[in-house]
């Protein structure tokens, strides 16, 4: 992934932009793939968040995935419902809960 | 912001209640419910959540010395818990052995070989859906175990990938890769698995 290095020369640089640009602009979905998975567990560069960002506008593919991958990650989490209005314990569950509770603190 | 935040936000009311915390006989009463939903988020099964909390509890009862009270309670007992939910996953692992070690998502131009499918935008409206939370168990315990691990801890454990990285011995290129492939199984199993909302374009 070019723009991680550090740049010195004039020649160096315009060389650095032009590659910044490439990348910007010949992303493939299988990149992009790679670039949307690790935007989940780091902040990508300012180079990679352009790039994925202008491919998504172009492919919907990637876009799609991108929707999917942030799906997987609510339902993995349990998260994402509103969960303040669902059903809390029953009071079957919670008195047996307490009984094992109580059980195991005699244990200690 | 882990994506379990939500549960753990009520810091104020943590905090107000500092003074009876690490008081097993209100835990119950004080974060059952809050747990229990946790719970039934993750799997779905009435009795298997109300197990789960049950475990979560006891367990937090054995280990209540080693409880630091820098944490809030409520999210200590949900770290708990989440390990349970985790630790459910994976043995259910064990029982399932299928093994599908199809990564050819992408064709020789490096575009994705199946299109894929728009899934409803709505999350809510899966996590009800009994169907979807069972394609989604059923195709993360189909996962080779080295690609489902570092998944479960990071989405369903919800820990910092570089906790990870130095529990499993394991490089952040290493682990991103792993979870990357993790992502890319689970995204094409649940299409292929889950007969829920259609394509729609």
């Amino acid at each position: 992934m070019p723009g991680s290095a550090l740049v010195r020369s004039k020649e160096e640089q315009v060389k650095h932009v032009f590659s910044q640009l490439k990348y910007i602009l010949t992303l493939r979905c299988d990149e992009a793939s790679r670039l949307q998975s690790d935007e989940l567990d780091r902040p990508l560069t300012r180079c990679e968040r352009w790039a994925l960002r202008m491919h998504e506008i172009i492919c919907r593919n990637c876009y799609l995935f991108h929707k999917q991958l942030q799906m997987i990650r609510s339902a993995a989490s349990g998260s994402g419902g509103e969960a303040q209005d669902s059903p809390g314990l029953s009071d079957s569950a919670k008195a047996k809960i307490q009984a094992e509770m109580e059980k195991e603190q005699k244990n200690l | 912001m882990g994506p379990w935040a939500h549960y753990a936000s009520n810091i104020r009311y943590d905090q107000e209640v500092a003074g009876k915390e690490n008081d097993p006989t209100s835990w119950l009463e004080e974060h059952g419910d809050i747990l229990f939903r946790c719970a039934m988020r993750c799997v779905n099964q009435r009795e298997l959540a109300e197990d789960l909390v049950q475990e979560t509890l006891v367990s937090a009862l054995k280990s209540a010395q080693t409880f630091e009270s820098r944490s809030s309670e409520r999210t200590w007992l949900i770290s708990i818990l989440r390990r349970r939910v985790a630790d459910h996953i994976r043995k259910k692992q064990r029982t399932v052995q299928e093994t599908q070690h199809d990564l050819e998502f992408f064709d020789e131009k490096a575009q994705w070989k199946n299109p894929n499918r728009a899934w409803k935008e709505d999350p809510a409206s899966y996590l009800e859906d009994e169907a979807f939370r069972e394609a989604f168990e059923c195709c993360l315990a189909k996962m080779p175990p080295q690609i489902a691990e570092p998944f479960m801890r990071r989405e369903i454990e919800d820990q910092d990938p570089e906790k990870i990285c130095s529990e499993m011995e394991i490089s952040t290129t290493n682990l991103s890769t792993r979870l990357y492939r993790a992502r890319l199984l689970l995204q094409k199993c649940l299409e292929a698995h889950w007969f829920g909302p259609r394509r729609n374009r």
